[in-house]
């Protein structure tokens, strides 16, 4: 960054973003890594990653569906997280009975415990 | 809410999967494919015989379809059984039920040295898989650990069942995992050879057939001498439960009347770092001759129930493995048991580090069959390190320490009553850095309907040994510290105020609650109070003035809607 200066608000968010890392900062005299140095997937998590469901293909949720609500509906109909979200074809037909909306009624649905 | 202009492709979908159901419920019920007839172990016990063969037919062999072609963990058949009352309409009492995967676990179960290595999976430990393998990356692991993988044995046509399974049951899969999407391969490689045309779910299995076949010798060497673990008596424990530190004590287990494999255990433990004691009554049953599973509580008090998953060695000498609970069995202690002899043992310390030029340093020293007394000159840590006092009371030798300015860094043994405790101590001249550990970890959101998922972690302080380089091989980790613990913003994207929302870390303990569930109003675009941040421990080492700091990744991320992983106790 020495010859380069930030000319418009998001380069000025990248500098103050390197610039706050203190952690980062204190390492660089030789301490222990800290940062990640790829993309982490905590085993058992789904890797479909369209989007993912616990971690992005960043290891991050940055790049998750948030509300998570707003498209449960349709991955119940569509089975798309077999082992995330109970499915309508055979797990839990009935699973969102009781939900009409799940953004608003998210907390009438069960969670199911399948074979 | 569902995508309007998605639901008549995704109803396409559903139509045709029930075609696809159909054929494969009708396949399991009726004749079993002919090579899966033709190999496998025998079911010889008449209850499972009976529990399972209105669908599953014997031959005259006692071979039954799909059971006798696979092999696995107690958590692996209790999975197939609840697949079996939740899809295929199984009528079978706890009782029943219980005796099956008992039954299974022993004749149709997994030889000491193919459990190990997914031992991780049936102890719900939230770790990186050893196991690599490019024939399953992308189909088996994209909606699952391969722990589930490796922890089960199976004839070739029972893992092209398990496809075809997973095809009935979830249809789309196909497109996601199973078979290739886009044009084939075309050409010759490298090498000249033609192109392989298999698909991802046909490479799959090629590779579990070769790598995890039915037969081994491993576990026909292990049928043939397998017999009741002959566990009873008096073990010594020692633990560590992350943010809480080191745990230590014994385990007293009692043979059940008319049960080789069952025990009544009685555990007490005390914490070292903060001298709260602990005990714990339940049961313990001992599968395949080895695959400890038990359950405990404090007073009969369901909330404090422990599960216990654990490995005995086949010298029924060590037993290891984690206890654990929570909504998604995060919170756990790994034990290690060890027969207690008849001498002094020791069984661990309250402190792992001794700093140079340290004078009046105390440590307490957990120990088994103490003597009545113990004088200073009985416990040695070699050259440099004097013990001016010692005393001891209940299993508990408090030591007082000097250590020389000059004395030599690096772990040390204790020898006390003629016996040694290898690394039981290390020497060191300063604390150079902070390490968090885990280095990454995960959380779920909840609260309201679903479980939170809390993650917890520990500081560790470090040397960076004697050629005083960090991140080498002679790096020295000292001790568990009290550190102060923070959330950070961990820069994924901006100003997406994940640290407003997430949750909070005790600064004390280290301990991460997660936020509740649900869309957050307050957020922009009513996001869910997930996000990603750093675990900062901050630590200032005693005479410094500038506090050291680590960190770790922490995920905090969505709910499960269905809990998969079943849970098998005494």
């Amino acid at each position: 960054m020495k010859h380069l200066n930030a000319i418009n608000r998001k380069a000025a968010m990248v500098v103050a973003a390197t610039e706050a890392d203190v952690v980062a900062l204190q390492q660089q005299g030789g301490g222990p890594p800290q940062q990640p140095d790829k993309p982490h997937i905590p085993p058992g998590c789904s890797t479909v990653f369209s989007p993912g469901w616990e971690a992005d293909y960043a290891g991050g949720t940055a790049g998750l569906c948030s509300p998570v609500e707003r498209d449960l509906f349709d991955c119940h109909m569509g089975c798309f997280w077999p082992a995330q979200v109970p499915d309508q074809l055979n797990h839990a037909p009935d699973w969102t009975a009781k939900c009409a909306v799940a953004q608003k009624d998210w907390r009438k649905i069960d969670l199911v415990f399948p074979g | 809410m569902a995508k309007p202009a998605r639901f008549p492709f995704r109803m396409v979908l559903g139509a045709g999967a029930v075609t696809c159901l159909l054929t494969a419920s009708s396949a399991a019920a009726q004749t079993p494919p002919a090579a899966a007839a033709d190999s496998g172990i025998p079911v010889t016990d008449t209850a499972v015989q009976k529990a399972c063969s209105p669908c599953h037919r014997p031959d005259d062999k006692g071979v039954m379809s799909r059971i006798s072609g696979r092999r696995t963990t107690p958590e692996g058949w209790e999975r197939t059984i609840t697949r079996m009352m939740a899809l295929n309409n199984l009528k079978i009492d706890a009782q029943t039920a219980r005796a099956v995967v008992k039954s299974l676990a022993n004749s149709h179960g997994l030889a000491p040295e193919e459990a190990r290595p997914g031992l991780y999976e049936v102890q719900r430990r939230l770790g990186d898989e050893e196991f690599k393998s490019d024939a399953l990356n992308g189909t088996c692991d994209a909606c699952h650990s391969l722990g589930r993988i490796i922890t089960q044995r199976r004839t070739k046509p029972e893992w092209d069942l398990l496809i075809s399974m997973h095809r009935g049951w979830y249809p789309i899969i196909d497109r996601q995992t199973f078979r290739r999407m886009g044009p084939a391969p075309r050409g010759r490689d490298a090498q000249g050879r033609p192109p392989d045309l298999r698909h991802p779910s046909e490479k799959a299995v090629d590779f579990l057939s070769d790598t995890f076949p039915l037969e081994t010798k491993d576990w026909s060497g292990w049928t043939a001498s397998m017999r009741p673990a002959r566990i009873d008596g008096t073990w010594t424990l020692s633990g560590w439960e992350v943010s809480k530190g080191p745990i230590y004590g014994k385990v007293v287990l009692t043979p059940v009347a008319g049960a080789a494999d069952e025990f009544t255990n009685t555990t007490t433990y005390t914490y070292a770092r903060t001298g709260e004691q602990v005990s714990r009554t339940g049961r313990v049953t001992i599968y395949t001759g080895f695959q400890w599973r038990g359950r405990t509580t404090v007073g009969g008090a369901d909330t404090t129930a422990l599960r216990e998953v654990m490995f005995v060695e086949p010298d029924w000498n060590a037993i290891e493995g984690r206890w654990f609970a929570g909504g998604y069995d995060e919170l756990g202690i790994d034990v290690k048991l060890q027969r207690a002899g008849a001498g002094l043992t020791v069984v661990g310390m309250d402190h792992t580090a001794l700093k140079t030029g340290g004078t009046g340093q105390t440590l307490k020293i957990y120990v088994a069959n103490a003597p009545a007394s113990v004088a200073a000159r009985d416990l040695d840590f070699g050259p440099g390190v004097t013990v001016s006092a010692a005393t001891v009371a209940s299993d508990v030798i408090t030591a007082t320490v000097d250590v020389a300015a000059g004395a030599a860094i690096g772990p040390r043994a204790l020898v006390v009553g003629g016996t040694a405790k290898p690394g039981a101590i290390t020497v060191y001249d300063k604390v150079d850095g902070i390490r968090v550990t885990p280095t990454w970890n995960m959380s779920r959101v909840g609260g309201v309907v679903f479980p939170k998922m809390f993650a917890r972690f520990d500081a560790w302080a470090f040397n960076n040994g004697p050629d005083k380089k960090p991140n080498t091989d002679d790096d020295l980790r000292l001790d568990a510290v009290v550190a102060q613990w923070s959330l950070e913003e961990y820069k994924a994207t901006f100003e997406d105020e994940d640290l407003k929302f997430v949750g909070a870390i005790d600064a004390a303990s280290g301990i991460f609650t997660p936020n509740v569930e649900g869309p957050n109003p307050q957020r922009k675009g009513e996001r869910n109070n997930m996000g990603d941040v750093w675990a900062v421990a901050s630590y200032t080492p005693p005479g410094a003035t500038t506090p050291l700091k680590g960190r770790a990744h922490l995920l905090v991320t969505a709910p499960l809607y269905m809990k998969f992983d079943p849970t098998v106790t005494p």
